[in-house]
């Protein structure tokens, strides 16, 4: 196949690296149930057995394999499951990996108005600024709900960067007239829900891939990242990526990552803190969203077809 | 990866067990009321379930002198006495699955006693005795199970997945061992598509699904894990997945090290292993408290 440079600007990775990588996981644990059904959440006992898995057995087993790798990674959490599980949050950060900001409860920003969106995101600060002795800097949207206030917000409260967007295969800026961020990027691919996630109280019914077939996907990504430049960075869930089945498959590709050679793998933290640095250099110039994206909605285009319905 | 291994008897590496929910008909009578008589498609695809599936099934498990589990909704008991004195006639276990597939998070405490006795009876009138398993119907273990299953005196659930190995659940009036499984490991996510069920996933090859099963018990093999299939007779029994079961079972016992058990041997195997302080499991205290957590309401203390 002819090598044709699919990036048009790569990162320069420290020491020559080819790609990136981080294995990013969202410690959600019950908060998703309670936010969804918040009357009948302890009436489901057996959707809730299945994501109490994560904090409780999961994470010690996810921590342990990065120790054995000597690999530190990023575990967004939120503010609710940080104060409901100071287990889990001690052996995260006793692994050296770094803890971002998810959200207090899993909330949806989409569904809040932005004084509410504020409260919940400095709710979820305090409580792991508690948890954890100090501020995290990084974000990830619940359910990916990036809004139309949280940049705001993000700067308001000092983050440096967020990994919530969807826009490039590098990082990027995204910036308003307040300043800019550092964006960490990712595909849905890199999602284990579409492969693995069926849920009745959620009303997720995918197919249930083996993990031979969801790490194909994974594994193709990174290919296409060391072999580009590119940033690759998983959004698993320990309660899904974490059984054991699929822990063994991770330890599998963690052995071919390594084996290929050449990989930076770092906290978010860390990318974005490179990301700043080769950018202050001018060793590197990043591509710059400027949010948001339009005045309004719906945008005026659209006003013959709605003046029909 | 598990951090607190069971020891498994005589040293086998993993404990596996095909467990079959016989839930025929009464999935389309609780869906349908008076239509189900309307819908002989679908009734024709469950009947297969008493009628050839499950004498399918346990001629193979014969073959390979295997004694699993079976749960039955008590309605299926009292339709089906003749696949019911087949499984206990090759002494497989008879476990509570629920009176019609009723599902208990939509039911009150009552309402869920009620149907929970109604099953017990059908099970002592077919077999002489009563169950010491439940798996809930749906999965829906509700906020009142656990009390109710205490109350009539089960030893073990097999409707939740907070672990890889057997734990147990913890209430005020007594315990019982959760067996965990995973809807990876049920059949119903990988084959099943009913229009009449409003579920339209694609179905899979054999091979695709099996190939989710495969992994899964590599991994228990690996690491002491709990294997425990989630099928369905009418749905895993069929003649292209009857074939590619047997192949897994072959496997299996080519692999070597497998327990093959019933639940209810497992779960007394949990029971004895806690007793002669071999294994400490984890324990999960039941219910949890009522209404909406205190947090989901703006401007809560911390
Ligand atoms: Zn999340
Ligand atoms: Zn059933």
């Amino acid at each position: 196949m002819a090598t044709i440079p699919l990036l048009a600007n790569p990162v320069p990775w420290p020491n020559g690296a080819r790609c990136a990588a981080c294995f990013s996981f969202d410690m959600d644990g019950e908060s998703l149930m309670h936010i969804a059904l918040p009357r009948e959440a302890n009436k489901r006992v057996c959707g809730l057995s299945e994501l109490r898995y994560g904090p409780t057995v999961a994470v010690p087993r996810l921590v342990k394999i990065f120790a054995h790798f000597g690999m530190k990674q990023t575990f967004f959490v939120p503010g609710w499951c940080a104060e409901r599980y100071p287990a889990a949050v001690d052996a995260i950060l006793a692994g050296g990996h770094e803890i971002g900001h998810h959200g207090y409860i899993h909330e949806d920003p989409y569904t809040l108005s932005r004084d509410d969106e504020r409260y919940w995101t400095e709710r979820g600060l305090v409580a792991l600024v508690k948890a954890t002795g100090k501020k995290p800097v990084g974000y990830r949207a619940p359910s990916f709900a990036f809004s139309e206030n949280t940049l705001e917000i993000l700067q308001e409260f000092g983050f440096a960067y967020d990994a919530s967007l969807m826009a490039d295969d590098v990082p990027y800026l995204i910036a308003n007239d307040g300043g800019d961020l550092v964006e960490l990027p990712s595909p849905m691919a890199m999602d284990d829900w579409p492969h693995y996630m069926h849920s009745f109280d959620f009303g997720t019914t995918n197919q249930i891939s083996s993990p031979a077939r969801a790490f194909e996907v994974f594994r193709s990504e990174f290919d296409v990242m060391w072999q580009h430049g590119g940033l690759w960075v998983a959004v698993w869930h320990p309660f899904i990526s974490g059984r054991t089945p699929r822990a063994a498959a991770m330890v599998e590709l963690i052995e071919y990552m390594q084996n290929k050679g050449g990989v930076w793998f770092a906290t978010l933290a860390e990318i974005a803190a490179h990301v700043r640095k080769v950018t202050a250099s001018g060793a590197w110039t990043p591509r710059v969203e400027r949010l948001p994206y339009y005045d309004a909605s719906p945008i005026p285009a659209l006003s013959r077809r709605l003046a029909a319905e | 990866m598990i951090q607190n291994p069971i020891p498994w008897p005589n040293g086998a590496r993993c404990a596996v067990c095909f467990s079959f929910d016989m839930d025929g008909e009464s999935l389309v009578h609780l869906g349908y009321g008076p239509e189900a008589d309307n819908r002989i498609a679908s009734l024709s695809e469950l009947r297969y379930d008493a009628e050839i599936a499950v004498p399918r099934i346990l001629a193979m498990f014969q073959r390979y002198g295997m004694k699993q589990t079976f749960f039955i909704p008590g309605w299926c008991i009292e339709h089906y006495p003749e696949t019911i004195d087949l499984v206990l006639e090759h002494g497989h276990e008879l476990a509570h699955h629920g009176y019609l597939h009723e599902n208990p998070n939509k039911l009150s405490a009552e309402e869920e006693r009620y149907w929970l006795r109604r099953a017990i009876a059908a099970i002592v009138k077919a077999s002489g005795k009563r169950p010491t398993g439940f798996r809930a119907p749906s999965y829906a273990f509700s906020r009142n199970t656990m009390e109710l299953l205490v109350d009539e005196g089960f030893d073990y659930d097999a409707s939740l997945f907070g672990d890889d190995i057997p734990y147990l659940l913890r209430h005020p009036a007594g315990t019982v061992v959760e067996l965990p499984s995973h809807r990876a490991l049920d059949d119903w996510t990988h084959f099943m598509m009913s229009r009449d069920f409003n579920w339209m996933l694609p179905i899979q090859a054999p091979e695709r699904g099996f190939e989710v099963y495969r992994a899964e018990f590599d991994a228990c093999w690996n690491h002491g894990g709990l294997w425990i299939a989630v099928w369905h007779p009418f749905v895993s029994a069929r003649l292209a997945r009857a074939e590619a079961m047997e192949r897994l079972i072959r496997t299996m016992h080519d692999r070597g090290g497998v327990w093959f058990a019933p639940l209810s041997e497992i779960a007394a195997h949990a029971r004895a292993c806690m007793a002669a302080g071999t294994w400490s499991p984890r324990v999960h205290d039941l219910p949890y408290p009522r209404g909406p957590i205190p947090e989901l309401s703006r401007g809560a203390a911390n």
